[in-house]
């Protein structure tokens, strides 16, 4: 009995410990991974449910950190693979291209007139991209991150990395230009 | 060639415009976050507690060889479990665990179970349905591995669980489905506890809905 009080109130300062600790790391560093998984996802309410989903994941270890800036890669690092699984575990790609293959059709016929629409064209043609290429191009172009760290994140190596991009990039060239894949 | 490369950064910029900065922590999240660190404390305290009493039992045997482990390895049967789901909300899913528990002498279960979705006519539901594994909590967590899994010990009155998680339901103005957990080796449990509240939305009528189970491991709490 004098163990589990023990336990208890523990388990009380640990928590008020780290709640204090995330709540200053919530209102730091939520807003730039919503953004990050809103790219990564397309949708906002997602979004925002995979940040807090990333959150609670990394929050029982809040105590063993030492360097605040390893957090920032932990959690993107989170953020990324927890909207990785999320699209394929929703196959959201799948209907996704089902639903905008009318869409393809559509921009091939009707080519973007003003930088908006241009915009729009491109935005849906990044989600039409596989996950492991559209993650590539996030971290690579949004985040800024080299290679190197991007392979890293996506556990592959940096050619592969490289070869991601590439071939992101061209299917972008194909949808928006039509030049050839 | 960098014309794409600049269209794509801008793009990204500009779209990451959408999302406001963040002002305030989500009250869900601090009653999460709190829930997981208890009961990953919990989750540490119960590993002690079985090294401990492994330990302990070990030099037991060392010391005295008694036929004490006649029921430890015996497989836990469907006709002495009792079934309970608890889920809640994630990322447009309902996620949990069911929790199994032993109401007979000590026994042992071992694997993933299936779970069946059945309509009011007590038939199981096999369109539109998808079933796919996940990894255990402990693993989810980055817990160490459980002693002795992936078979887990049950006491009696003492409960294992299975990691669920149930997505896109399109009701279509049919009542909720009930669960039934198959026990390998043995037969099939009612699962108690499915009620509106552990049904998930419905992200496209499209879509098949998904349940995915993870294997038998100790109940963390």
């Amino acid at each position: 009995m004098r163990d589990r009080e023990m336990v208890t109130a523990k388990v009380g300062r640990v928590a008020q410990a780290e709640l204090s600790k995330l709540d200053e790391l919530y209102l730091r560093h939520a807003g730039g991974a919503v953004r990050l998984a809103y790219l990564l996802l397309q949708d906002r309410s997602v979004a925002e449910d995979i940040v807090q989903d990333a959150f609670v994941k990394v929050a029982g270890r809040l105590v063993h950190l030492r360097d605040p800036g390893a957090f920032d890669a932990y959690l993107r690092r989170t953020v990324v693979n927890l909207s990785r699984s999320y699209v394929r575990r929703k196959m959201l790609e799948r209907s996704f291209l089902k639903r905008e293959s009318a869409a393809v059709a559509r921009d091939a016929v009707r080519w973007p007139t003003s930088s908006l629409e241009d915009r729009e064209v491109l935005w849906r043609a990044l989600g039409r991209l596989s996950e492991r290429q559209r993650a590539a191009i996030v971290l690579r172009f949004y985040e800024d991150l080299p290679e190197i760290q991007v392979a890293e994140i996506l556990r592959c190596r940096p050619g592969t990395v490289k070869s991601l991009v590439s071939r992101g990039l061209k299917t972008l060239r194909h949808e928006m230009r039509g030049e050839p894949e | 060639m960098n014309d794409v490369d600049d269209e794509v950064r801008e793009l990204l910029r500009v779209k990451a415009q959408d999302i406001p900065p963040t002002l305030d922590v989500p009250r869900t999240l601090t009653t999460r976050v709190r829930r997981r660190i208890a009961v990953n404390a919990l989750a540490v305290t119960a590993t002690v507690v079985v090294v401990a009493a492994g330990a302990f039992g070990t030099l037991r045997a060392f010391h005295s060889r008694s036929s004490q482990t006649a029921h430890a390895d015996t497989p836990c049967t469907s006709a002495h479990l009792r079934a309970v789901v608890s889920m809640e909300g994630a990322a447009g899913s309902r996620e949990g665990t069911i929790d199994l528990t032993n109401t007979s002498g000590a026994c042992t279960l071992e694997g993933t179970p299936t779970v069946k979705l059945l309509d009011q006519q007590g038939t199981p539901i096999v369109s539109s349905v998808t079933f796919e594994s996940v990894p255990p909590g402990w693993q989810v967590a980055g817990s160490p591995q459980p002693p002795g899994w992936p078979v887990v010990s049950v006491a009696q009155d003492d409960s294992a669980s299975v990691r669920v998680r149930w997505s896109n339901w399109c009701a279509d103005g049919n009542p909720t489905p009930q669960w039934r957990i198959a026990i390998p080796g043995s037969g099939d449990v009612d699962v108690e506890g499915i009620d509106a509240t552990t049904v998930p939305p419905c992200n496209g009528p499209d879509l098949p809905s998904t349940i995915e189970v993870g294997p038998f491991e100790p109940n963390a709490a």
